[in-house]
């Protein structure tokens, strides 16, 4: 069943299977995660808030206690009034919270036991507020110090007291202090060890006896006795309200004392139920987890086996197909394919098998064609060889095959031709012998006539190479010369530099000469001047030397007195001494400075009379030098054109040369051909023999 | 021309000594004065000769000599000093001693003995020396009688000290006669 549907079937069947197991597996994924989530949020938002909300409760009870506590504490300090505004509407705005939570418990959750509960705390609490309202009254009835029944008794003992002190009576008195110790110890003790109620009535009694028995007016006598029974009325009624108060509260304790116990159980309760919401929690995740599993588990398995059988059911015929082809391949055509089924596969097998029938068929029309082929040839063969043993005669025969028939026919028609041509040759070959006979002797007489022709060229040759050699010479010589004279123009040129530079420098001197004899002019008249000056020096001397002298003579008539003057004339004198031999000195210097001097003016003027020479001789130099420059300058160009008529002239050597090779050349071409000619002529001759020869063999038709 | 300008220090120390062996010389001269004869010191040629310093009045260069026609030889002339006229002797004629020319420059010494004051001619005035008394010999005896006359005496360095008082007092001497002594 599964292997008759197409491949395409299969595929598509088994994604689409392994797509719904997925979309299952998710499916119930999403379930249970929504109940999970719905379990979760029920257990926030109901069972948590249930519980907080009892806790609350319980703060609240325990808050009412001590509202209620406090109140009996602090009355005694504070007052009724404050007390009862402080505490006691605490008290009542506590119970009404818990009231209220209860309530909303109450509506929250849906189990009987917890709605029970709440109840009983509902009724317990209302029931304790109305207790309590009650024992406040009472207490406030009772009173204290100056209110209430306490006041009323103590307004009565002190009228009692007043009156007994103002009358002096110590008995009245005593016994009113008796009655009042008893009143005290009740008041601080209570009623429970002593019966100080039934002690105050005795001593009550004995008062109202001893007031009988006084010696009071009547009238204070029975103000006494009935402000005693005041008393005696109000001290019994406190003592009962005592009583009463007491019992209330005991009861009121016992009422609310079960409470702790009610609240405890809800609060068990309600966590219990948490416990419980978790629990179921945490089971239905569970059973979720294990459905998400086990579809998992079914989707692979069943994806598994889906794959497995469709890969093998596809290998099996891909296998059959590929080892056909590869037969196929090898050759052997003889194998078939037997399809299964009516996939794709099947289809492909059907094909194969016709593919093979037709290649079988094929190769058998093959082999029969390559038969008639070979008898064909065979025919053939045997003309050919006939034909190329000479036999021309032979004819090619075949039975009855189209194919070859023309080709048979036209090898016939070719023989045929081969004969005629055959004999043809032979007559040809005989003319083509004596022909070349008349060629050779031809050639071979033109061949010496060629060959002399030859000398004389080689010859020729010679003389040119000879000839271009000289020039080559003549040419490198010009150019030397050409060089020379190229460099004797800078020669001269620098010769011509150097006697300007001299006619300078010699101008230089000359003004140098002029400086020098101006300068010694100059001296020679302060070497005069000099002169000049010393003369008078001199001339001062010789006065001064006059004087002294005279000094002398004075100084050495006056005796003893002139002899300093003396002294100092005699120096004087010395100094004009001195001076004239200085001057002397100077004057000697003098002339010799001059003679000196006029030396050099001498030898200036000399000087500058060789220096106008030397500018004469160098002028001279460098015209004949310009000249000689010159002169070079024309021997230069004159060689510079030999060299280029020289040159010229090697180049048309050099043509003639290459001429004459060429010629050489074309001659030495012309002899090998003479004696190829000469050669194939031979040749042609032996050609021609061979050829008679050859035609001999072939029998004509 | 070096040496002449520029001394160096040897030199100056040499010029320095010379000045002051000369100082203490005149001193060491002048510590004995009574012993000693001051003496005016001239040339006339290549003579020397001393004139005692106490007939000397004062010595000047020969200037403006007027030559006076008609007087003796040994007459050279007059010269003006300070307004006044001297005469000028030329002791070479006196002395015999070789004159061909007239004087024209040298100094002239004014010197007054036996009341005359005349101007003596000489070459040179030499200077003042203190000659001690008995430095001074006796004239030469080869001196010429005449002029050895004029002459008080030689000392050891040929300085021939005239007596002024014998020249000037001869009586060839007077203006317009010959010179007694000289005229041969």
């Amino acid at each position: 069943m599964f292997s008759s549907l197409t491949l395409r079937t299969k595929l598509i069947g088994s994604f689409l299977v392994i797509l719904g197991l997925t979309l299952l597996v998710g499916v119930v994924s999403w379930i249970s995660q929504e109940r999970a989530q719905a379990t979760v949020n029920h257990l926030v938002q109901v069972d948590a808030h249930v519980t907080v909300l009892i806790v609350q409760s319980r703060l609240a009870l325990a808050r009412m206690r001590e509202n209620e506590r406090n109140y009996f504490l602090r009355y005694h300090e504070i007052g009724f009034a404050k007390a009862r505004a402080n505490y006691v509407a605490e008290m009542q705005k506590e119970a009404a919270s818990v009231l209220d939570k209860m309530a909303e418990v109450r509506k929250l959750s849906t189990d009987d036991e917890v709605g029970k509960q709440t109840h009983v705390i509902e009724q317990i609490v209302k029931k304790f507020e109305i207790a309590f309202l009650k024992i406040v009254e009472q207490t406030e009835q009772r009173g204290f110090k100056d209110s209430g029944l306490e006041g009323r008794l103590r307004d009565a003992v002190h009228e009692i007291e007043t009156m007994v002190q103002g009358e002096g009576l110590d008995a009245l008195t005593i016994l009113m202090l008796q009655i009042r110790r008893s009143e005290k110890d009740y008041m601080l003790r209570g009623n429970a060890e002593t019966n100080y109620v039934a002690q105050t009535k005795k001593d009550v009694e004995r008062f109202r006896t001893a007031v009988a028995a006084s010696k009071l007016p009547p009238e204070k006598k029975e103000r006494l006795v009935k402000l005693a029974d005041q008393y005696e009325s109000a001290f019994v009624k406190l003592a009962d309200m005592d009583a009463t108060i007491k019992a209330d509260k005991e009861a009121n304790d016992l009422l609310i004392m079960p409470l702790e116990d009610v609240t405890a159980k809800l609060r068990d309760r309600t966590i219990q139920i948490q416990d419980a919401a978790r629990a179921s929690m945490e089971s239905a995740s569970r059973s979720t987890r294990l459905i998400t599993l086990t579809s998992c588990l079914a989707a692979v398995v069943l994806g598994l086996i889906l794959a497995l059988s469709l890969s093998r059911s596809i290998l099996r015929s891909v296998d059959a197909c590929l080892r056909f082809a590869e037969e196929i391949g090898h050759g052997d055509l003889s194998k078939r394919l037997s399809p299964q089924g009516s996939d794709e596969l099947a289809t492909l097998a059907t094909h194969l098998n016709q593919m093979a029938e037709k290649l079988q068929t094929a190769a058998q029309t093959e082999a029969r064609a390559k038969e008639s082929l070979q008898s064909a040839m065979q025919a053939c063969a045997v003309f050919a060889e006939g034909v190329a043993s000479g036999k021309l005669s032979a004819r090619v025969s075949l039975n009855g095959q189209s194919e070859f028939t023309s080709m048979a026919d036209n090898l016939n028609a070719m023989a045929l031709a081969l004969s005629e041509i055959t004999n043809k040759v032979r007559g040809e070959s005989q003319n083509i012998s004596s022909a070349a006979a008349e060629i050779l002797a031809t050639v071979t007489q033109h061949s010496s006539s060629v060959s002399q022709q030859a000398a004389a060229v080689t010859e020729t040759t010679a003389t040119v190479d000879q000839m271009r050699a000289a020039a080559e010479q003549t040419a490198k010589k010009a150019g030397e010369v050409a060089q020379i004279a190229q460099a004797s123009i800078q020669v001269g040129e620098d010769g011509t530099q150097a006697v300007d530079d001299i006619q300078k420098a010699m101008e230089q001197i000359r003004e140098r000469v002029d400086a020098i004899s101006r300068d010694m002019l100059g001296l020679s008249e302060q070497t005069q001047q000099i002169g000049e000056i010393t003369a008078a020096v001199n001339d001062i001397a010789d006065q001064s030397k006059l004087l002294a002298l005279n000094a002398t003579i004075e100084a050495a008539k006056a005796g003893e007195q002139g002899k300093g003057f003396a002294v100092v004339a005699a120096e004087v004198r010395n100094l004009a001494d001195q001076s004239k031999q200085a001057t002397a000195k100077v004057r000697g210097i003098l002339s010799e400075i001059q003679k000196a001097t006029n030396a050099a003016v001498m030898a200036t003027e000399q000087g500058s009379k060789g220096v106008e020479v030397g500018i004469n001789l160098a002028q001279r130099a460098g015209e004949g030098i310009s000249k000689l420059a010159d002169t070079i300058r024309r021997a230069a160009q004159s060689a510079q054109q030999i060299a280029a008529s020289t040159n010229q002239q090697t180049m048309g050597m050099d043509q003639i040369a290459l001429a004459m090779k060429e010629i050489n050349q074309a001659t030495k071409q012309f002899v090998d051909g003479a004696r190829q000619t000469q050669l194939a002529a031979q040749s042609l001759t032996e050609l021609a023999r061979q050829m008679q020869s050859l035609t001999a063999r072939f029998e004509a038709a | 021309m070096n040496n002449a300008t520029i001394l160096d220090a040897a030199a100056i120390q040499r010029i320095l000594e010379e000045r002051a062996a000369a100082l203490a010389r005149s001193a060491a001269d002048d510590h004995d004065p009574v012993k000693t004869i001051p003496l005016v010191e001239l040339s006339l040629g290549a003579e020397r000769f001393g004139i005692d310093l106490q007939q000397v009045q004062e010595i000047q260069p020969l200037k403006g000599l007027s030559r006076v026609p008609g007087v003796a030889a040994h007459w050279a002339g007059v010269v003006n000093l300070r307004g006044r006229l001297y005469p000028v002797l030329d002791l070479r004629h006196v002395l015999g001693l070789a004159a061909s020319d007239v004087p024209v420059e040298g100094q002239i010494i004014v010197a007054a003995a036996v009341g005359l004051e005349v101007a003596l001619w000489a070459n040179d005035v030499l200077g003042v020396r203190h000659i001690p008394h008995d430095a001074i010999g006796p004239p030469p005896l080869e001196t010429g009688e005449g002029s050895r006359a004029f002459i008080s005496g030689v000392t050891a360095e040929l300085l021939s000290v005239l007596d002024l008082d014998v020249i000037l007092s001869d009586p060839g001497l007077a203006a317009g006669e010959p010179s007694p002594k000289s005229d041969r």
